[in-house]
């Protein structure tokens, strides 16, 4: 039954402009804020910059670090992306009373909600080889006009990094998918996720530096977990400022395991929202 | 086939269907009717699984309400069609094919049968009200459904849409389907339905073929135009057997009950009463419907 909901929402997600016109957003994005205008910021301004800064900024436009990079503008960027992405996926039938007409046919909700839900994850998939793509293009384009050699990373390492992307990308889009389910309303769904990933995160954090014992709630976030995996892959507990200012504390692996809490948590809320709720 | 008992849907403190008992048989159109706010499609909502009944049981295929096996043989048509505005006629029924687990093929021949074959690949957000509803019909009848429950199918449709609807409900049920079909158009509902339920204030009223409720109603009405009316009216309201009678000016009606017309018009020349006109005349579902629902 869910493998038919899966093959349903496939369809309908090749068909949605809203959800083609976010993912082809965030790949302009990349294209633009990530490499675009950071290249012309060096070339413009980095003979006033000191040598190391201006080498730093380099390096991190070529393609030896186009991995590391590219997941760096993820959480500040893309994340928002993403969760406008699930919400507007989880509040289309609700706009268009189509949920009825599903329902109607087939009333296995569980089953309708899984497939809609695996739909968002498959669907992120191809949105984060793109965004991979895009960086090791960007990045190669620019190795090409800087003159600079153009060495690509290992490829596990690549591989690695496409899971983070993917896996930042599930979590965002997963709360956005939940915060839709319970509101109903894309405008409201979107306004309640931007203001708890960006206002409420960033206040929790905050008190999580600043109280002692509440240390390691910071490691619970969504940003913080989005962050430490997009800033390396390493295995030791870090603190760190990475790419375009994030913050970022724990493993990757905890970060991994966080991110996919959110994704369980987020299709719990939405089954529990959807299961007695009724369709009118 | 359907079976409600004791079906309730609250609202806080508003009933919108109380202690509903109805009964659908295989292979029966069945029209349910009232008004506007009556329960209708209250009734096909908890039928399809889309709302919860608060109280009372019901079934379907002999499976409680909502079991997704039962609404898997159910086409339905609830309320205005909705489909997804951006997507063509033909890709939505694709779409709704997909989560039934059904074949592409289904496709176009319900979009034949419902005829919007020329404009199934336009966008739905470009249709008319009787194309939607068309497209709606279409959506019903994907995949071969035994039972098909039709919400007000003649919305928006033109008169031959609406012959074309009555034929397709009729061969539906001719061919061995059954069919709960809601409707105002009372008309309709009376040359397709082999039996009727009336919902009124979220309780069934009045249930059976529409022979059965006319009789219980009090059977046929005579038409009576005699001078002088008031002496008529008189006559009528002290002959033996008359149920009830109703003057409007030189015109009378008379509810038969056990009398008969060539009594009535016996008794009046007796009375020496001048007849011009005397007709028997069924009643109409309207009447009945009117009767029922006047409370």
């Amino acid at each position: 039954m869910i493998t038919n909901n899966l093959r349903a929402e496939l369809f309908a997600l090749r068909r949605r402009p809203g959800v083609l016109a976010m993912a082809g957003m965030w790949s302009t994005q990349v294209v633009v804020f990530a490499y675009l205008v950071p290249y012309i910021v060096y070339l413009t301004q980095g003979s006033a910059m000191a040598p190391t800064v201006a080498a730093d900024m380099i390096s991190g436009l070529l393609p030896e670090g186009a991995h590391y990079y590219v997941a760096g503008a993820l959480p500040t960027f893309g994340g928002p992306v993403m969760l406008v992405i699930g919400a507007l996926l989880a509040t289309g039938d609700y706009r268009w009373g189509t949920l009825r007409t599903i329902l109607g046919r087939q009333s296995d909700r569980g089953a309708f909600l899984g497939g809609r839900f695996l739909g968002l994850l498959v669907a992120l998939l191809p949105v984060a080889v793109v965004t991979l793509a895009l960086g090791l293009l960007s990045s190669g384009v620019i190795a090409l006009v800087n003159a600079s050699p153009a060495r690509y990373g290992n490829p596990l390492v690549l591989a690695l990094e496409l899971g983070s992307l993917w896996l930042v990308m599930a979590a965002w889009g997963s709360v956005g998918f939940a915060v839709g389910m319970l509101t109903r309303s894309p405008a409201t769904a979107i306004i309640v996720g931007l203001l708890w990933t960006v206002l409420a995160e960033n206040a929790l954090a905050l008190l999580a530096n600043i109280v002692p014992g509440l240390g390691f709630l910071s490691t619970l976030l969504l940003g913080n977990s989005s962050n430490r995996l997009a800033v390396g892959l390493g295995s030791e507990p870090i603190t760190i400022t990475g790419a375009f200012g994030v913050q970022a504390q724990g493993t990757p692996l905890l970060a991994a395991a966080v991110l996919a809490a959110y994704i369980a948590a987020a299709f719990a809320v939405s089954h529990a929202a959807l299961r007695r709720r009724d369709v009118t | 086939m359907i079976e409600l008992a004791g079906l309730g849907k609250s609202y806080g403190t508003v009933h919108a269907v109380r202690e509903l008992d109805l009964s659908v048989r295989a292979g029966e159109v069945y029209g349910f009717l009232g008004r506007n706010g009556a329960g209708k499609t209250t009734t096909m909502r908890m039928l399809l699984g889309l709302i919860r009944p608060t109280t009372g049981t019901g079934t379907v295929f002999g499976k409680p309400l909502g079991d997704p096996s039962s609404v898997a043989r159910i086409g339905s048509l609830v309320e205005s069609p909705a489909f997804y505005p951006h997507l063509s006629g033909r890709d939505n029924l694709r779409l709704l094919a997909r989560y039934s687990g059904l074949d592409d093929s289904t496709v176009d021949s319900s979009l034949e049968l419902s005829g919007l074959g020329e404009r199934a690949g336009d966008r739905f957000t470009g249709y008319s009200l009787g194309m939607k509803q068309r497209l709606g019909v279409a959506a019903a009848l994907l995949g071969k459904p035994e039972l098909l429950i039709l919400d007000e199918p003649t919305n928006g449709l033109d008169p031959a849409g609406m012959r074309e609807m009555r034929e397709l409900v009729r061969n539906f049920a001719n061919n061995g389907g059954t069919v709960l079909l809601s409707s105002h158009l009372l008309g309709e509902v009376e040359q397709v339905a082999d039996r009727i339920g009336i919902i009124h204030s979220g309780r069934l009223v009045a249930e059976g073929t529409l022979a059965e409720i006319r009789t219980r109603l009090g059977g046929p009405r005579l038409v009576v135009r005699a001078e002088p009316a008031a002496a008529a009216e008189t006559a009528l309201r002290a002959h033996p057997g008359v149920r009830s009678v109703r003057r409007d000016g030189t015109t009378v009606e008379v509810d038969l009950g056990t009398a008969t017309a060539a009594g009535i018009n016996r008794g009046l020349v007796v009375e020496g009463i001048e007849v011009s006109e005397l007709r028997v005349e069924e009643r109409t579902l309207e009447d009945v419907f009117t009767g029922v629902t006047a409370a």
